[in-house]
């Protein structure tokens, strides 16, 4: 594990989740590359180098994070703005993450994000090394954010 | 009379959070319409009066640079100012957009972030 990414990496979410929600982090240094629960969003990078990045949210954290983002109370929040919210965040860290590591000159492709299964992520683990890992605690549950560089 | 303000953005989460934003920032708001990708977009624009385009880039159907071009090539559309909002990294398609004479706010954004380009867009008085 790359501990200056795993900075960026908490970083860069630390922000995002404050600037788009309003939401405060501390990293939590108890992480795993196994994950048992969550909702987990992953979105592709291609450029000069490939790779993914990947948020898993604890459920109770995304109606807040919708929530807030959106300016509506908690109980009017549908599932599918739920999963639209953490993959708009996913795709937020990537498009963030990418010039702190290769530089603003980099140029990148950023495929649109999608909601996978924990099963798919631990798979994906499986297959690649993920290259930083961050969790992050907030009041409402956990976030742990992968950072893939499979070339 | 409010500014009609046209949302192009396939995240309907964000396009929410910007009307909250704009919302916030005390510009007068005429109506605001909201699409998901560029080409539903044009279609707004040919619908209805608009004065100022928000506009992400990275969106299924139609860009928002490809959006960008159409809109420069037309002689009704091509003075409509435009603000994109995106997680644009790279400086040579920022400057891309720039070229085409778009402001550029890059994601994640302060609502400070947003009344200040906004109201420097469009010259009006209010922003810091």
């Amino acid at each position: 594990m790359n501990e200056e990414l795993c900075e960026i990496l908490y970083d860069v979410t630390g922000d995002a989740l404050e600037k788009l929600a309003f939401m405060f982090s501390q990293r939590d240094n108890a992480v795993s590359s196994h994950e048992a629960d969550g909702v987990v969003a992953l979105v592709t990078f291609e450029g000069p180098a490939t790779g993914q990045v990947v948020a898993v949210a604890e459920k109770t954290t995304l109606q807040e994070l919708t929530g807030n983002m959106m300016g509506i109370d908690n109980g009017d929040i549908s599932w599918e703005d739920q999963k639209d919210a953490l993959k708009e965040t996913v795709n937020i860290l990537c498009g963030n993450l990418l010039p702190r590591i290769f530089g603003s000159d980099a140029i990148f492709s950023i495929q649109a994000p999608t909601v996978i299964t924990t099963s798919e992520l631990n798979a994906l683990c499986a297959m690649h090394q993920p290259s930083a890992i961050v969790r992050l605690n907030l009041d409402e549950g956990y976030w742990t954010v992968y950072y893939f560089q499979n070339s | 009379m409010g500014m009609n303000i046209l949302i192009v953005d396939d995240s309907k989460v964000m396009r929410q959070m910007i009307i909250k934003t704009l919302k916030m920032s005390g510009l007068p708001l005429g109506e605001i319409h909201q699409a998901s990708n560029g080409a539903e977009g044009f279609e707004s624009l040919k619908a209805h009066w608009i004065d100022l385009v928000i506009l992400d880039i990275n969106m299924p159907v139609m860009t928002g640079e490809e959006m960008m071009n159409q809109m420069r090539q037309q002689k009704e559309y091509s003075d409509i100012p435009v603000i994109v909002i995106s997680t644009e990294g790279s400086s040579t398609r920022i400057q891309r957009m720039e070229q085409l004479g778009a402001r550029f706010v890059h994601k994640p954004f302060s609502p400070e972030k947003i009344r200040d380009v906004v109201y420097a867009t469009l010259n009006l008085e209010g922003g810091s």
